[in-house]
C-alpha cells in the first residue's frame, strides 16, 4: 500500500486506518518465530500472547475498524486497470484451457474407477477433493472464477450445441427456480465432504463426478446457459467467492445485450452479464467462439484491481445466493471444528442423548447449519429495520462472503498445496512440498492475518451497504448487529483454527 | 434437436450415467463403527493398546496425561468392556499419584484351559506387574519392577500350570514371573518399547524369549541367559517365517528392516526404509510370507519376508507429520483371506488387500491414533474383531463387511 500514488482508490485516510489495524497483525509471524521444517516440526507450540488476549484483541480490531469507518464516512469502491490484452490470445487460450480441462475431467473417472484403489496415489481423489474443489475455490478468491471458463459440463454443451448448430436448451429456467438447486447441491458437496468416506476412496469419488457432470449438462441442454450460471454449485459458489477477488477482468467485444437472468437480477451489479466477467477469468459467450460460430472474437481484455470488499457490497438477487452465502461461511467453519477436541465433546453429548450412534454427526451438521441460517436472518432482519433495507437478506449476506472466502483459503491452502505437490509423484516423478518452509507457527499466524483481514474486508463491505440508504449517524446505529455478529464470529473463528494447535 | 446431437447426447450421458453407478457400487465394502466406548479423557494422547482373550475378553488402558488437575483413582484405569456393546464391565485403577500417559502396557489375557479367560496382566507405573481376575477386576497379586513397563507383557505357557508371564521395563529389564514371583531378571540396559516375544526361533527344544531395545536385539533362554545378541537396534520386533531349522527373528529401527537368524542372531537380509519402520505382523497363509511396516511417512510397506523384497507400498495419508503405527492382520470378514488393518496418527484406519495393498475401506474420527490395531477373535464365531485405540481414550469396534 505504501507504493500506491495518487491514482490509487484508496483513499489516504482509510489507509492509516486499515493500516494500524493490519500493521499491527503482521507483526504476528514475527513474534511466533521462525517456520520450523515442515513435517518434523511440533505439531502444537506456545501461542506469542495468551489465546484469549488474541481473541478480544481481533474482536477489538473489527469493532474498532467499523466505529473508524463510521466517523470516516464512505469507503472507496473504484478500480484501476493493470494491463490490456489483445483478445484473440485469451481467446485461443480459453479453448485449450477448456479442452485440457474436460480431457483431465475424463481422465479421473478413468482412473477413479479403474486405478488402483489408494486415495494418495489415484488421480481422482487427488484432483478432485484438493485441487478441484478447494484449489479453484483460492483461484476464485484471488482472481476471480474460474469456473465458467473451465467447466466441463459447458464445454460439453458447447461441443453438443456445434453438433446441432446453433445453442442448445430452448425452455427457460423458471424464475421461482432461483440458485436453489446449486444451494442443493453445494449441501450436497458439503455433506458428502464432511460426513462420509467418499474424499478417500477413488471409485466413489469418479462416480460422484460422472453424476455431477450427467445431472448438469442434462440441465443445459434443457434450459441453457442459465442452467449453468444458476444451478451449478460450483460456478454458484466460486462465482460468490470470485466477488472478494482483488483482479478484475474485463472483456470488450462481446456482444451486447443479453437475456435477463432473473436470479440474478443484479445484472452487472450480481457479475453475471454484460461484457465485464466481474470476478471471472473469461466472459462466456465471447470465448465460446472457438466451438460455437458464428461469434464476434474478443477486441481486447482489461486486467484491473479493485478493492475486495466492492463486490462484495453488492446484493445477491434471490434468497438461494444468500442461503449459499451462509451455507458456506458455516461449512468452512463446520470442517474446521471438527478437528478441535470440543467437537468431540458435543458429539458424543448428542450420541449419548440421542443413541444415533454415527447419524449423530449428521444431525449435529444439520443443527448447526439451522441455527447459523436463523442466526442471519435475525440479524439481517433487524440491520434491515434499522437502516430500513426492503430485502435486507439479500444485501447482507455478500458481506458475508470475504468471510467465507478468508476461512476457506485458511483452512485450505496448505492442503491444496501438498496435493499440488503430490501430482508429479503420479506420473512417476518425485513428491514436491511447495510449503517445505511453513511451520506450525507460521501457518497458524497466516490464519490468523487471513482471518481478521476477511472480517475487516466483511466490515467495510457491510458499512458500504449501509452507507447508500442512511446518514452517516443512521449508518453507525444500523451497523451494530453486523458489527456484533462480525466480533463474535472473529473471535469464535480464531478460536477453533486455535484450538488445535496453540498449546 | 437433430438425430446427430440427440445420439451425441445418449452416447455422453450414457457414458457418465454408468461411471455413475459402477462408481458408486465399487466400493462395496465398508468399515462401520459397532460401538465407542465411554471412556474419555481430556487428551488426544492415549497410545497403549488393547488387549483381547477368548470368551469375549476386551481389556483396554485409559489414561490421562500426568499432572492434570483433579486427579481421581480411575482416572488412569485398565477398563474391561463388553464385546458387543463396549459397555464398561469394570475399572482397575492405577494411584492418582502414578496417573500418566504410560500408566498401564497394553494387557496381556492369560486363559485357564486355552477357551477361557482368566487373568489379565499389565505393568504400571506403580513399578508393578499387576494380575486381574478377569471376571471381578480384583487385583490378585502383584511383582515390584524396576520403573513402569511399556511393552505389552508375554505370556510363558507351561504344560499342566498356569503361565509364567515374562515383562519389560522401559529400562530395559526383563523380568520372569512364575507363580507370583519373580524366576530371574536380566537387565538389558537400553530403552525397551517393544513387547517381548516368547517362540522357538533357534529349531532346538524349547522356546526363546526375544526382547529388543534401542542398543540390540536379544534373544533369552527360558533361564534368562543371553543366547545371541544382535549388533542393531530391535526398536519393534516381529516373528518371521521359518527358514532352515531355525526361524527368522525381523526388527526394525530407523532407516532399516533387518531379518535375523534365529539361532545365530545374523544378519539375512536388511532392506532400508525412509524415517522409521513399525514392525508387527507376518503373514504366512499367502503364497508369499509377508512382513507389512507402518513407514513414518503415512504409507505402508509390505516385503517378502524371506528375502526382504518389496512386494507394494500404499500410501495411506498425505498429511504432514503422519505416525503410522505397526499393521494388523486377520480375517475380518470370514471369507479366508488376510486382510491388512493399518492406522495413522489422522485418525484414519485403512482395511488394505494383504496381497496388493489397494485399499478396502476406510474409517476416521479427527482425533489421532497412536498405536496398532487390535485384531482378535473374542466371540469364537471364526471371523476376527477389530478394536481401535483412540487417543482420546475412546476404544472403537469396527466391522468390515
Amino acid at each position: 500500500m505504501t507504493s500506491e500514488d495518487e491514482r490509487s482508490p484508496w483513499r489516504p485516510q482509510l489507509q492509516t486506518t486499515l493500516g494500524h489495524c493490519l500493521g499491527a497483525l503482521a507483526l504476528l509471524p514475527p513474534l511466533v518465530g521462525q517456520a520450523s521444517a515442515h513435517g518434523v516440526g511440533p505439531s502444537s507450540f506456545e501461542a506469542p500472547l495468551p489465546l484469549p488476549y488474541l481473541l478480544v484483541g481481533a474482536g477489538a480490531t473489527v469493532a474498532l475498524t467499523a466505529v473508524g469507518l463510521g466517523l470516516l464516512g464512505s469507503v472507496p469502491e473504484g478500480s484501476r486497470r493493470l494491463t490490456r490484452l489483445d483478445g484473440r490470445w485469451p481467446t485461443r487460450g480459453a479453448t485449450a484451457l477448456r479442452l485440457g480441462f474436460l480431457a483431465l475431467v475424463v481422465a479421473v473417472i478413468v482412473q477413479g474407477l479403474f486405478g488402483r484403489q489408494v486415495a494418495a496415489e489415484n488421480l481422482a481423489t487427488v484432483a478432485v477433493w484438493p485441487l478441484w474443489i478447494k484449489g479453484f475455490a483460492l483461484v476464485a478468491v484471488v482472481s476471480g472464477s474460474p469456473w465458467r471458463l473451465l467447466s466441463p459440463a459447458r464445454t460439453l454443451y458447447r461441443v453438443l450445441s456445434a453438433v446441432e448448430g446453433r445453442p442448445l436448451g430452448a425452455r427457460a429456467l423458471p424464475a421461482w427456480v432461483g440458485s436453489w438447486p446449486a444451494v442443493a447441491g453445494f449441501a450436497c458437496l458439503v455433506s458428502v465432504e464432511n460426513l462420509t468416506a467418499a474424499t478417500r476412496e477413488p471409485a466413489t469419488t469418479a462416480g460422484l463426478v460422472a453424476g455431477y457432470l450427467a445431472l448438469v449438462l442434462a440441465g443445459g441442454v434443457v434450459f441453457g446457459p442459465d442452467w449453468f450460471r444458476r444451478a451449478d454449485p460450483f460456478e454458484v459458489f466460486y462465482r460468490l467467492l470470485g466477488r472478494v477477488s482483488v483482479l478484475s477482468i474485463e472483456v470488450a467485444g462481446a456482444p451486447a445485450g443479453r437475456r435477463p437472468v432473473p436470479e440474478c437480477a443484479g445484472g452487472r451489479g450480481a457479475g453475471e452479464s454484460g461484457a465485464r466477467a466481474d470476478g471471472g477469468l473469461a466472459e462466456d459467450r465471447s470465448t465460446s467462439a472457438a466451438l460455437l460460430p458464428p461469434v464476434r472474437r474478443l477486441d481486447r481484455v482489461d486486467i484491473a484491481v479493485r478493492p475486495p470488499w466492492r463486490g462484495a457490497a453488492r446484493p445477491v438477487a434471490g434468497s438461494g445466493l444468500a442461503t449459499l452465502v451462509v451455507t458456506a461461511v458455516y461449512a468452512v467453519s463446520f470442517d474446521g471444528f471438527v478437528e478441535t477436541p470440543t467437537y468431540q465433546t458435543l458429539l458424543f453429548a448428542v450420541r449419548n442423548a440421542t443413541g444415533l450412534g454415527p447419524m449423530a454427526g449428521l444431525v449435529v451438521f444439520v443443527a448447526g447449519l439451522v441455527s447459523a441460517l436463523a442466526i442471519f436472518a435475525l440479524i439481517a432482519t433487524f440491520t434491515g429495520y434499522l437502516a430500513g433495507l426492503s430485502r435486507p437478506s439479500l444485501a447482507i449476506a455478500p458481506t458475508l462472503v470475504p468471510i467465507a472466502a478468508a476461512y476457506e483459503v485458511a483452512h485450505t491452502y496448505t492442503y491444496v498445496g501438498a496435493n499440488l505437490g503430490r501430482l508429479p509423484a503420479l506420473v512417476g516423478g518425485a513428491v514436491i512440498d511447495p510449503l517445505w518452509w511453513l511451520g506450525i507457527p507460521g501457518f497458524w499466524a497466516s490464519q490468523v492475518v487471513l482471518l481478521v483481514a476477511g472480517h475487516l474486508v466483511g466490515v467495510l463491505a457491510a458499512h458500504a451497504v449501509l452507507s447508500r440508504r442512511t446518514d452517516r449517524s443512521g449508518t453507525v446505529l444500523a451497523h451494530l448487529p453486523l458489527v456484533g455478529l462480525m466480533v463474535g464470529y472473529t473471535m469464535i473463528s480464531l478460536w477453533i483454527v486455535s484450538l488445535p494447535v496453540v498449546g | 434437436m437433430r438425430i446427430r446431437t440427440a445420439v451425441a447426447l445418449v452416447v455422453v450421458l450414457s457414458a457418465l450415467g454408468s461411471a455413475t453407478a459402477v462408481g458408486l457400487t465399487t466400493s462395496s465394502t465398508e468399515l462401520t463403527e459397532r460401538w465407542i466406548s465411554d471412556t474419555p479423557r481430556d487428551t488426544r494422547v492415549n497410545h497403549h493398546g488393547i488387549g483381547t482373550g477368548p470368551d469375549g475378553v476386551v481389556v483396554a488402558p485409559v489414561s490421562r496425561v500426568g499432572g492434570a488437575e483433579n486427579m481421581a483413582p480411575n482416572d488412569c484405569a485398565l477398563v474391561r468392556l463388553a464385546p458387543d456393546t463396549g459397555a464398561v464391565r469394570w475399572r482397575a485403577g492405577v494411584a492418582p499419584a502414578n496417573c500418566t500417559t504410560h500408566a498401564l502396557t497394553k494387557p496381556a489375557i492369560a486363559t485357564a484351559d486355552g477357551t477361557r479367560s482368566e487373568t489379565v496382566f499389565a505393568a504400571s507405573t506403580e513399578r508393578a506387574l499387576h494380575a486381574w481376575d478377569v471376571t471381578t477386576g480384583q487385583e490378585r497379586w502383584r511383582v515390584p519392577l524396576s520403573t513402569y513397563g511399556y511393552g505389552q507383557p508375554a505370556l510363558f505357557e507351561r504344560d499342566g500350570k498356569a503361565p509364567a508371564v515374562v515383562v519389560s521395563d522401559i529400562g530395559g529389564e526383563v523380568s520372569f514371573v512364575a507363580n507370583q514371583s519373580v524366576r530371574w531378571r536380566h537387565d538389558l540396559d537400553a530403552s525397551t518399547w517393544a513387547s517381548p516375544i516368547v517362540a522357538d526361533v533357534d529349531g532346538r527344544p524349547g522356546r526363546e524369549i526375544l526382547v529388543g531395545t534401542n542398543q540390540h536385539t536379544t534373544a533369552l533362554t527360558p533361564e534368562g541367559e543371553v543366547a545371541w545378541q544382535s549388533a542393531g537396534a530391535g526398536e519393534y520386533v516381529a516373528l518371521g517365517p521359518p527358514g532352515d531349522g531355525s526361524r527368522l527373528v525381523i526388527v526394525s529401527r530407523t532407516s532399516a528392516i533387518e531379518a535375523l537368524d534365529g539361532a545365530s542372531g545374523r544378519s539375512v537380509w536388511t532392506q532400508n526404509v525412509s524415517g522409521s519402520a513399525a514392525i508387527e505382523s507376518v503373514t504366512t497363509d499367502g503364497p508369499v510370507p509377508t512382513l507389512y511396516a507402518g513407514l513414518s511417512d503415512g504409507r505402508v510397506l509390505a516385503l517378502d519376508a524371506r528375502t526382504g523384497e518389496r512386494r507394494w507400498l500404499t500410501r495411506l495419508d498425505d498429511a504432514d507429520q503422519v505416525i503410522t503405527p505397526p499393521p494388523a492382520v486377520g480375517d475380518l470378514n470370514g471369507d479366508s483371506t488376510t486382510q491388512v488393518v493399518a492406522v495413522t496418527s489422522t485418525g484414519l484406519v485403512t482395511v488394505l488387500d494383504g496381497e496388493t495393498g489397494s485399499v478396502r475401506a476406510s474409517y476416521s474420527r479427527d482425533v489421532p491414533i497412536y498405536t496398532a490395531a487390535t485384531v482378535a477373535d473374542v466371540t469364537g464365531d471364526g471371523v476376527d474383531e477389530l478394536f481401535i485405540r483412540y487417543g482420546d481414550g475412546r476404544v472403537v469396534a469396527l466391522e468390515y463387511r
